[in-house]
């Protein structure tokens, strides 16, 4: 289990601090105030200090600062008291961010020691290495890290450590990301994400296209230096199932039914399946079995969706201050996401309105007010747990460690984000 | 796959009835894409050398307008046919490659395989091909959508909304489109399931969009010449590594300057294709290099002899501010910078001045060397392949001028 340095001990916690020294822990509990990772606070449990069961043989050096090596992360043995099925979790509490710490530390930097690596263009450089300054959320290193050190556990024990090919897959991950985002900006002309001017507000659209296509050549070359010819077929299809969920938006179909799958099958292309291969990738260079590598992309998918639900559904309820990029956005995009097509079935005006694309004088605002007075927030927020409750069961069926425990808390993660 | 499909689309394509405006602004990115060799012969060199690899590949480039997604867009297009986006123009010259308008790669890699396989036919062999092939066809496919990419419209925001709204909307259609034919032929590679290729093609597809950063550029990021300079030993060696291409002391000499332009416009990608077919025969890898060599060199010599053909006196086409003459006349006669240098876009210069200009410099002559030099080099590295009939049919095809 991570050790936790003084400094993130809450007063409360130094009183009550029980902790044994020695090699042959067993069980520690130890009061933790979760620091949030970022400038927004996160809410998981409220704002108590939450009573953590965590067990490890460093736990000595909690006044000594940070635990040196990735191998030290790892518990001889945690007793767990959670099931694994949510919400019951509540007596105990692991921080993936925390957890991942030294992996995840310089992710950014490599990416952009890459980036500025490949290229002899100062130019190219810098809109490159924008979107890469470490401001965004990292959900997906994150949680490719943690997918991957979850496997590794399951198929080799505590002694597993992770690989530089599953970091890279992790690199990989956030940059494929990044370039489709870079092109979506240019398509979208948004003005504003993570908070700050878009990359084409300040570059023309020819030299930002370019852009995201020298990083997507630029995670080509990564992808190809793993030599995996698997993960490299599973890799590629991220980027064809992005591009084919971008045309997936700018068709519409007539039917309710049809038009929910289709928004379905598009939030899978546009955002899960990322998610999902990425940790499929990662499992495969495990050298897990195919049941695992499955039950890791089925995770990703389950987790990928409840994050795009969420995702949809903040779009109608944040400020826009709190999200870094204006609210209604989907509508005025002329896009019906999931709260726009559960309300239908209370307001069928929407019907027409979905259909013009909310082109229309006076659309945006009366289909935003339509969604709130309808179910169609509540029933997003459902569909959202019922992917997250699917993730994390399938996480449970990984062997226990404190990454296994880190893919369920993930899931909660997603579904409780304010931004 | 149906040939005639492809034949019907393109005498039924909307585009045909609509397309008849050629303003400047789309002329624009033609640029280095259309390649139109004066020999008469051309056509007929170019059918023979498809029946020797059994494959029609002036139809590589027009597969995915088979696809669904295009049909999808097929819709939109409506509504930007008739402006004069760049896109429009970059179309119809992919579609109508009637008179071979683009350099042929996908045939040069097909006859280069051809030249290394053995005589023996076996399973091993068809897979070859089979593999080459697909290889030829994805490196048309990153040609045409990278070439789509350089297509978008800088929009400003002093624009009118109408008209912007329109430049918008052929901007994403443009974008996707290229990042369609991207990600499909990232998804070939793939299928070949092989990583040192792969990771070939990936410098190659980072060098081409590296391209569109280098040197002074106007406001639709179109090239512009450096400020010449006196170099006494001005030369390119073109060498066979993965990293990003030099780009010290370049600027402002004539032969750097547009031998590492080329190299990044296509003659990386083009090599790494030829290098790739080698490479999945199972050559060594000098053999390899040889192919990498060669491509680059007869993409270079092709691209001077396009540039050529602009300036003959018949030739009333737009012609590059970084065409090869134009960088001559510059260095021989530095004055003429002064007219180049800083300009906000590049349809702002008078051409016809220009080239007068030009036809009284050495320019030319220089320009002539320039492909006779890549030609040669391009004709000693291939006949390292043997001498057969697909050997010669490239070297005929090397001789464009």
């Amino acid at each position: 289990m991570a050790c936790l340095s003084s400094s993130r001990l809450c007063a409360r916690v130094q009183d009550k601090l029980m902790c044994q020294f020695g090699p042959k822990v067993r069980r520690q509990t130890v009061f933790v105030k979760l620091k949030p990772p970022g400038p927004s606070p996160l809410r998981i449990f409220g704002k108590t200090c939450q009573r953590v069961t965590t067990c490890g043989p460093a736990c000595g050096s909690a006044g000594g600062g940070a635990v040196a090596g990735a191998a030290r992360r790892l518990a001889s043995s945690l007793q767990s008291t959670s099931t694994g099925s949510l919400p019951d979790y509540g007596t105990q509490i692991v921080d993936p961010y925390r957890l991942l710490e030294d992996d995840l530390n310089g992710i950014y930097e490599d990416i952009r020691s890459e980036l500025e690596r490949n290229t002899n263009q100062p130019e190219l450089n810098t809109i490159a290495t924008y979107y890469f300054d470490g401001q965004g959320k990292a959900l997906r290193p994150m949680v490719t890290t943690l997918m991957a050190r979850a496997v590794n556990y399951h198929v080799y024990g505590e002694n597993s450590a992770l690989l530089p090919t599953q970091r890279q897959v992790a690199m990989i991950s956030e940059m494929i990301h990044s370039a489709s985002l870079i092109h979506d900006d240019v398509i979208d002309q948004s003005d504003f994400r993570r908070g700050k001017p878009s990359v084409n507000v300040l570059w023309n659209h020819k030299k930002v296209a370019m852009a995201g296509d020298f990083i997507l050549a630029v995670a080509s070359m990564m992808i190809a230096r793993l030599r995996s010819d698997e993960v490299t077929l599973v890799l590629s299809q991220v980027v064809t199932d992005l591009v084919q969920g971008e045309f997936m938006q700018l068709g519409s179909k007539e039917t309710e039914n049809e038009r929910f799958a289709h928004y379905l099958t598009k939030t899978y292309r546009k955002t899960a399946s990322l998610i999902a291969n990425s940790v499929k990738a990662v499992a495969l260079l495990s050298g897990a079995d195919e049941n695992t590598c499955e039950l890791a992309f089925q995770y990703g998918r389950n987790l990928g969706l409840s994050f795009q639900l969420v995702d949809d559904l903040l779009d109608f309820v944040s400020s826009a201050q709190a999200m870094g990029k204006p609210t209604a956005a989907d509508l005025r995009l002329g896009l019906a996401t999931a709260p726009v097509l559960f309300a239908c079935e209370k307001y069928p005006e929407l019907n027409p309105m979905i259909m013009r694309r909310f082109q229309e004088a006076g659309d945006v605002e009366k289909a935003f007010e339509l969604v709130h007075k309808s179910r169609g927030l509540e029933q997003t927020r459902f569909l959202a747990r019922k992917h997250g409750v699917e993730a994390a069961r399938l996480a449970a069926e990984l062997a226990d460690s404190p990454y296994q425990k880190g893919l369920v808390v993930t899931t909660d993660l997603v579904l409780n984000r304010i931004k | 796959m149906s040939y005639a499909m492809i034949r019907h689309l393109r005498r039924t394509a909307i585009l045909s009835q609509q397309i008849r405006v050629e303003s400047t602004m789309t002329n624009l990115t033609q640029e280095d894409f259309v390649f139109r060799p004066p020999m008469a012969q051309w056509s007929k060199i170019i059918r023979e050398a498809e029946k020797i690899v059994g494959y029609p590949t002036s139809f590589m480039n027009l597969r995915w307008l088979l696809s669904d997604e295009f049909a999808n867009l097929a819709m939109h297009l409506r509504k930007i046919v008739g402006s004069n986006h760049p896109i429009m123009k970059t179309a119809k010259t992919v579609l109508y490659n009637e008179q071979n308008n683009l350099q042929p790669w996908g045939l040069i890699i097909l006859l280069l395989s051809k030249a290394i396989s053995p005589s023996t036919h076996s399973i091993q062999t068809t897979t070859l091909i089979e593999h080459q092939r697909m290889l030829a066809e994805l490196t048309e496919m990153i040609r045409t959508g990278h070439y789509i990419h350089r297509g978008l419209l800088n929009i400003s925001v002093e624009e009118q909304d109408q008209k912007r709204d329109t430049s918008m909307f052929a901007n994403k259609i443009a974008i996707l489109i290229g990042d369609y034919l991207l990600v499909t032929a990232n998804g070939m590679l793939a299928r070949l399931r092989n990583q040192d290729l792969s990771y070939l093609i990936s410098t190659a597809l980072r060098d081409i969009s590296e391209g569109e950063f280098f040197g002074p550029r106007d406001s639709q990021n179109m090239p512009l010449p450096g400020e010449p300079v006196n170099k006494n030993v001005d030369n390119f060696k073109i060498n066979c590594d993965t990293i990003p291409l030099s780009v010290t002391d370049i600027l402002g000499s004539p032969i750097s300057e547009w031998t590492l332009r080329n190299m990044y416009n296509g003659g990386s990608l083009f090599g790494r294709g030829c290098e790739g077919a080698v490479l999945l025969a199972g050559k060594n890898v000098a053999e390899q290099k040889k192919a990498y060599l060669f491509g680059c060199h007869l993409c270079l010599a092709w691209q001077a002899a396009s540039e050529i053909s602009k300036f003959s006196t018949e030739n009333q086409e737009p012609f590059s501010l970084v065409s090869a003459p134009v960088l001559f006349a510059l260095n021989e006669t530095p004055e003429l910078y002064e007219n180049l240098k800083n300009v906000k876009t590049v349809t702002s210069i008078d051409l016809n001045d220009l080239k007068a200009k030009i036809s009284k410099t050495n320019a030319i002559e220089k320009t002539k060397r320039l492909y006779t030099e890549n030609a040669d080099k391009a004709k000693s590295y291939i006949e390292m392949f043997g001498d057969n009939e697909s050997v010669n049919t490239i070297k005929r095809l090397i001789n464009t001028i």
